[in-house]
């Protein structure tokens, strides 16, 4: 069991980290925010690991839920400026 | 029992450590790309700094923390939870103090240049199906979670502001649906609702002040109700915020024409 554990972790800690180097690196801000609510799911993950129930709920409703629909609300705004793709050049 | 918050920032601080390490192994690889040597130097520094932060978080000696103290002082506080406990009891005037941020943030909203608010044709106009179907089985649970996990925070993990962004979540899903229309906080109930949390906790703290002599001092058995009372009309008015976020949105420029941030 503990061998599944540490896998489990070693996952988690992964999935972060290649999550968080997808996020910053996309183009596409619509992806980018799918990316980032995956990102707020994962964490939930990694603070029940961290014994921090309280957090993972907190982190899951507001990272993940809430920031979730008002990143879509603003790009649905944005998109009039950017053009319908909501891809930004940088 | 001034000091119970030191013990929630070890676990805070040890989390921090994954922060650096991310940073070391993403910065030279983003920098170099894009900044030629500047971002070389900028990404060496970032990995060392990373590499130190966590070489300092690894040799820590491992923190006694306050939860002996916190444990030892729980039957005292009327929740069986001990970070309700903290949150509502020992340290109630942090919560206090962050629920009147709350407010203020939503303030500061309210005085950016409104935009037009994108109101969705109704639910009942559209051919949603499965938009529909959703809603009905959808909202009504996560409403029912929202209100298990405040009750739920007197004696386990949950709490006001779990369950407030729950329900803040199910308004922002009706909102976003056309089932409900959103109003702008000229209607005075969106701002009863927005300020009923703080205003309550006010109260409180003013009442616990003249009556008990210490801010947010409760009465022996009378600690239970009055942190559970607080934390229902809280609850109410983070969710409150939180569909208004989504509601009320400041201006964009809708022709390009002298945007601020261009």
């Amino acid at each position: 069991v503990e061998a599944a554990v540490t896998v489990f972790d070693a996952v988690v800690v992964l999935l972060l980290g290649g999550l968080a180097v997808r996020l910053l690196h996309t183009r596409l801000l619509f992806e980018a925010i799918v990316l980032f609510i995956a990102f707020g799911l994962v964490m939930a993950l990694a603070w029940v690991r961290l014994q921090a129930p309280d957090l993972a709920l907190a982190e899951a409703a507001l990272g993940a839920g809430v920031t979730g629909a008002l990143l879509v609300n603003a790009l649905r705004r944005l998109t009039r400026k950017l053009g319908e793709d909501g891809r930004v050049d940088r | 029992v001034s000091g119970v918050a030191g013990g929630s920032a070890a676990p805070g601080g040890a989390a921090e450590a994954g922060g650096p390490a991310d940073t070391e192994s993403i910065g030279p690889a983003a920098g170099s790309r894009r900044r030629g040597h500047g971002g070389v130097l900028l990404g060496l520094g970032c990995a060392l700094l990373g590499i130190g932060l966590g070489w300092v978080v690894w040799t820590l000696e491992p923190a006694v923390g306050l939860a002996p103290a916190v444990a030892e002082s729980l039957p005292a506080s009327g929740v069986r939870s001990e970070i309700t406990a903290v949150l509502l009891n020992f340290r109630g005037y942090d919560t206090l103090l962050e629920v009147v941020v709350l407010l203020a943030a939503m303030v500061a909203i309210w005085s950016l240049e409104r935009g037009r608010p994108a109101v969705p044709p109704p639910l009942s106009e559209r051919a949603e199906p499965v938009l529909a179907l959703l809603l009905r089985g959808v909202v009504p649970l996560i409403v029912l979670t929202s209100v298990y996990l405040v009750w739920r925070g007197s004696h386990a993990p949950g709490g006001a502001f779990q369950g407030g962004a729950l329900l803040g979540g199910a308004a922002v899903l009706l909102l976003a649906a056309g089932v409900v229309r959103g109003r702008s906080p000229a209607y005075w109930p969106v701002r009863a609702a927005v300020a009923a949390g703080p205003g309550l906790f006010l109260l409180v703290a003013g009442g616990t002040l003249l009556l008990y002599g210490g801010l947010l001092f409760y009465p022996p058995g009378g600690a239970y109700w009055i942190i559970v009372g607080i934390e229902v009309v809280v609850a109410f008015s983070i969710a409150a915020v939180l569909a208004d976020l989504f509601v009320d949105v400041p201006a964009v420029e809708e022709d390009g024409a002298g945007g601020g941030d261009e």
